[in-house]
């Protein structure tokens, strides 16, 4: 190469100069004994730090479920031969599989997309990369003192003033998730990909055209309406950063993409995004501080538009005992964002007289029952752990986070009028407030495989209420599972 | 293995270093092959053998280079066949299915299968470092390795075995054979360590998510302003991503005794092209320079050839980054530059002012980059019409300034991190005789302790942890 040459003819004339780094290396050697203590001190930090956290790792036992981060943590790699055996198996398998095959063997072997994305180039091998990959997670998810150290990151980024970390932005005392698209879908060219804006408003048309075909085929006794509850983002606008442009979260399209397709289909919808916003902007607690929830007076408010709605009189909120449930709760947005200023959330439980004579039935979907409830709450469950949000109908099987397919609330020696709640874990809260109304029948389509015959079939049956949260809406197709029950039922069974 | 992840920094660091120090000296280096072999098999061992081939044949073959010293021929047979197998290997493993796919099969309209082997980690560099020595060896640069052992620590060497700087064979010839650990090499390594560590978490791995973030933007979304920020963001990771590597590499070899040459020297603050690759990876520069440059003829000869030698440099240094065509471009694009700049455009440029020369250079740059970062045509080609306001969304929006708004600090900070100020200050308040010395020599390891923890917790919560330079 021309550049590094120094044959005389070609030098530049400049006086020779001694390079930096010999400079800066000299002053170092100068300076040896005055540096020495510092060297010692150096060497010692670095390597009494390495080896505390090299030990600790091991001293420290293993957790299974990370609380402040809602989610389980990986486990020690298994490293018997058996795994190995079987490993290798399948890896010569992958060998002489194409493209598409392997990244379909890889998806239904659970492998996360990701993983499968990354490693569908590799044809011999996986074992090893897997394993090497497993390694790393069990070392980030188990290392010793992790929450205290995502704490420093966010401070670090707090400190940078990059207003956010881990795309959950720091809105005065609220933590807010900033984008709320998820999941993947396979792209023009066959790839899985992110799913984008588009994806998500096209999820959203799809959704009502859904409920419209519903609709359609429900008999005259029957009705059914959306309440779609906003976001975080949606209602604690006014405290997003000043320098957050508030139109990056897409929110004005994917609000404008469902009230144009439900005023198309001419579905019945409950406004509950404004209202909760108007309510956030007079100060009242609606929606968690470290959470994406609405809280109980959320759903409170919720509850009365729905209720009107129904062209019903709602309860007054004098009507309600409040009781503190919790002082301590910290949802999931702090689970991502790792730090907040906001402190912690209350969770309120909304009581009132005879709420005993309620009986709430949590089944699985194969209709066995996993817990039976006097009155709404499960208290008890949940009291220690931290994720208190499953007060709300949570199950006693917490590897459903809480989600459970079918929950029954009846009160107790009288047949009332029934209402089939599709919702997500937005609805959980508004079961105390729909429950002094109707017979519930709540059915959670993300886990409810099993069949609706027997609820559908129901004389008292009068209403139908989808009452998503907006994040789930745009991300969840899981209302087309509830047509495809819905519709060929009342089809076959005549209006 | 990656020295940006946990399990190398508290596991694997901790029982390499560890054991090294409680081993007599005439076992480190058996030590120091058998650990790196571990660190190189980590999640990949079958490319092991690959490794152990190429170390055994470059064991022979400067072996037979130099008994055969006064027969010129035999040596130079040795040589050839050193060459030949080392570069059939890279040749091999790195390029057949590109010259299969995108020549032969094109050319001839043939359909050879392709074999879509994985690359092996590192094969670029360690090809390169196993070659050095029987070249140093057969120039009677450097003495032969008798002991097997002591060459396949030089070939593995952990350190530099996966991303360089690639180590030629005279400069650690002694070291490898006699070397002093010494306490204050030892805390020299770990702050060059501890500058690369930092300089990978806290910049490269931040910044190389923006990039990614605005480089997924689908065609037809991204802004004008949003595709120049992209790609000087990737220009700042490639750059902190690669020399915190280097710098990781330099510091973990003096951890342990070894000192290897710079491989960056602050390539942004360059003020032509010719002094850009003066500073940029200018281990692979030399390289090519010894090996390739000089051996063809330099420019000690017609204009024609001195051309013709620089073309040629260019070339192999663009296919040696890998067997895409945007390689080779990229190769060529910078040949062509340094051609013209030799030819009248340095003259040129002297004249100019420094901001000039400067903004120049920083251009050519990031088109470079440009070149370089897009192994698919269609995709780079999509991007560089952004660039230009073709199917982009309009000159800026508010999601750009808010990228810039909240980023103001960060991208202040990379920018003098790109610039010899940090380092210079170091050593001023660091190397100082009189009482500022002493209060900065206090700072410095508690300053360590606190960049120690501040990376950890990157690394603890943080999913993006690329590594560019790996696929070389």
């Amino acid at each position: 190469m021309n550049n590094n040459e120094t044959r005389p003819a070609e030098t530049v004339k400049k006086p020779k100069k001694k390079p930096e780094a010999e400079i800066l290396l000299d002053r170092q050697l100068e300076m040896k004994d005055k540096t020495k203590k510092t060297d010692i001190a150096i060497l010692a930090c670095f390597c009494a730090f390495i080896l505390f956290f090299g030990v600790m790792f091991f001293i420290m036992p293993d957790k299974t479920y990370s609380e402040t981060e809602k989610r389980t943590l990986k486990q020690a790699p298994d490293m018997s031969f058996s795994r190995i055996v079987s490993d290798l198996k399948r890896d010569l398998k992958l060998m002489t599989m194409t493209d598409e095959e392997k990244a379909a063997y890889k998806s239904e072997d659970n492998w996360s997309e990701v993983k499968a994305e990354a490693k569908t180039d590799a044809s011999y091998g996986d074992y090893f990369a897997v394993f090497a990959d497993e390694i790393g997670d069990y070392y980030a998810d188990q290392f010793p003192f992790r929450d205290q150290l995502r704490a420093v990151k966010a401070a670090a980024e707090i400190g940078l003033l990059k207003q956010e970390n881990n795309d959950v932005l720091f809105a005065g005392s609220y933590l807010v998730k900033k984008d709320t698209v998820t999941g993947v879908v396979k792209g023009e060219d066959g790839k899985m990909r992110d799913r984008t804006t588009q994806d998500a408003v096209e999820t959203i048309k799809s959704n009502v055209k859904m409920i419209s075909g519903i609709e359609k085929n429900l008999p005259d006794t029957v009705d059914i309406r959306t309440a779609i509850a906003g976001r975080t983002v949606d209602v604690a606008r006014s405290k997003l950063p000043a320098i957050f442009p508030y139109e990056s979260t897409h929110a004005d399209e994917y609000w404008a993409a469902y009230s144009a397709a439900a005023a198309e289909a001419g579905i019945t919808t409950v406004e509950l995004k404004d209202t909760l916003r108007e309510r956030f902007e007079d100060g009242e607690y609606v929606y968690y501080k470290t959470d994406h929830h609405w809280t109980s007076l959320g759903a409170y408010y919720a509850y009365r538009e729905i209720i009107a709605s129904f062209g019903e009189t709602p309860y007054e909120l004098e009507d309600f005992d409040r009781q503190v449930y919790s002082k301590s709760f910290i949802g999931t947005s702090y689970a991502k964002a790792g730090a907040s200023f906001g402190g912690k959330d209350t969770i309120e439980l909304f009581r009132f007289e005879g709420d005993k004579d309620f009986t709430t039935k949590i089944t699985d979907s194969s209709g066995n029952v996993l817990t039976t409830l006097e009155a709404f709450y499960n208290e008890d469950v949940y009291r220690d752990l931290n994720d208190k949000y499953s007060v709300f109908i949570g199950s006693d099987n917490s590897s459903d986070g809480g989600n459970n397919a079918v929950t029954l609330v009846t009160k107790n020696g009288e047949t009332r009028k029934k209402l089939i709640l599709i919702k997500d874990s937005f609805g959980n809260s508004l079961v105390p407030f729909l429950a002094r109304h109707f017979d519930l029948v709540i059915l959670d389509m993300r886990v409810y495989t099993g069949d609706m015959q027997e609820f559908l079939s129901d004389p008292d049956l009068a209403h139908i209420l989808v009452a998503y949260n907006m994040e789930t809406f745009m991300n969840d197709d899981n209302v087309t599972n509830a047509a495809a029950r819905i519709i060929p039922y009342f089809r076959s069974a005549g209006k | 293995m990656v020295f940006s992840t946990l399990e190398f920094l508290f596991l694997y660091l901790i029982v390499a270093l560890g054991f090294y120090y409680l081993f007599p000296r005439k076992w480190r280096n058996i030590w120091l092959l058998i650990i790196s072999l571990v660190f190189y098999g980590w999640g990949e061992p079958i490319y092991l053998f690959l490794m152990i081939f190429t170390i055994v044949v470059d064991y022979v073959c400067g072996y037979m280079v130099d008994k055969y010293r006064s027969d010129k021929k035999k040596a130079k047979t040795a040589l050839i066949v050193s060459v030949i197998l080392n570069l059939a290997i890279l040749g091999f493993f790195k390029y057949y299915d590109f010259i299969v796919g995108s020549i032969i099969n094109g050319i001839f309209r043939t359909n050879i299968p392709l074999l879509g082997l994985s690359l092996p980690i590192g094969i670029s560099f360690y090809t390169f470092q196993a070659l050095s020595y029987v070249i140093d060896v057969y120039r009677g640069d450097a003495s032969v390795q008798k002991r097997i052992t002591s060459f396949g620590a030089y070939v593995t060497l952990f350190p530099q075995l996966i991303a360089g700087p690639i180590v030629r064979y005279k400069d650690v010839d002694d070291a490898l054979n006699e070397r002093r650990e010494t306490v204050d090499l030892f805390a020299s390594g770990i702050r060059t360590f501890m500058a690369g560590l930092a300089k990978k978490i806290l910049l490269a791995n931040v910044v190389g998510e923006l990039w990614s973030n605005i480089r997924a933007v689908p065609y037809g979304e991204r802004t004008v302003l949003a595709a120049w920020i992209g790609i000087i963001f990737y220009s700042l990771q490639l750059y902190f991503d690669f020399s915190a590597y280097s710098d990781m590499a330099i510091g973990l070899g003096k951890m342990m005794g070894f000192r290897f040459l710079e491989n960056f020297n602050y390539p942004y603050i360059a003020d032509s092209i010719t002094d850009f690759w003066r500073r940029w990876h200018m281990s692979l520069s030399t390289w090519f320079r010894d090996n390739v440059y000089f051996p063809l003829g330099g420019s000690r000869c017609s204009l024609f050839k001195t051309y013709r030698n620089l073309f040629i440099v260019w070339m192999l240094t663009g296919i040696w980054h890998g067997a895409y065509w945007n390689y080779i471009l990229w190769g060529v694009f910078y040949g062509v530059i340094l051609m013209m700049e030799k030819g009248f455009l340095l003259k040129l440029l002297e004249k100019l002012p420094k901001a000039i020369r400067h903004i120049y250079t920083l251009l050519i740059v990031l088109f470079g980059w440009l070149i370089f970062v897009f192994e698919s045509t269609s995709e780079g080609w999509a991007y560089v019409k952004n660039m230009f306001g073709v199917g982009a969304a309009g000159l800026a929006n508010s999601g750009d300034a808010y990228l810039i708004l909240r980023n103001l600090v960060f991208i202040a900070i990379m920018i003098i991190a790109c610039t010899p100020l940090p380092k210079k200050l170091f050593y001023k308040l660091y190397f100082n005789e009189n009482k500022t010395g002493k209060i900065w020599r206090v700072l410095v390891p508690v300053g360590c302790v606190v960049l120690l923890v501040v990376c950890t917790a990157y690394m603890v919560d943080s999913s993006f942890n690329p590594f560019l330079y790996f696929r070389f």
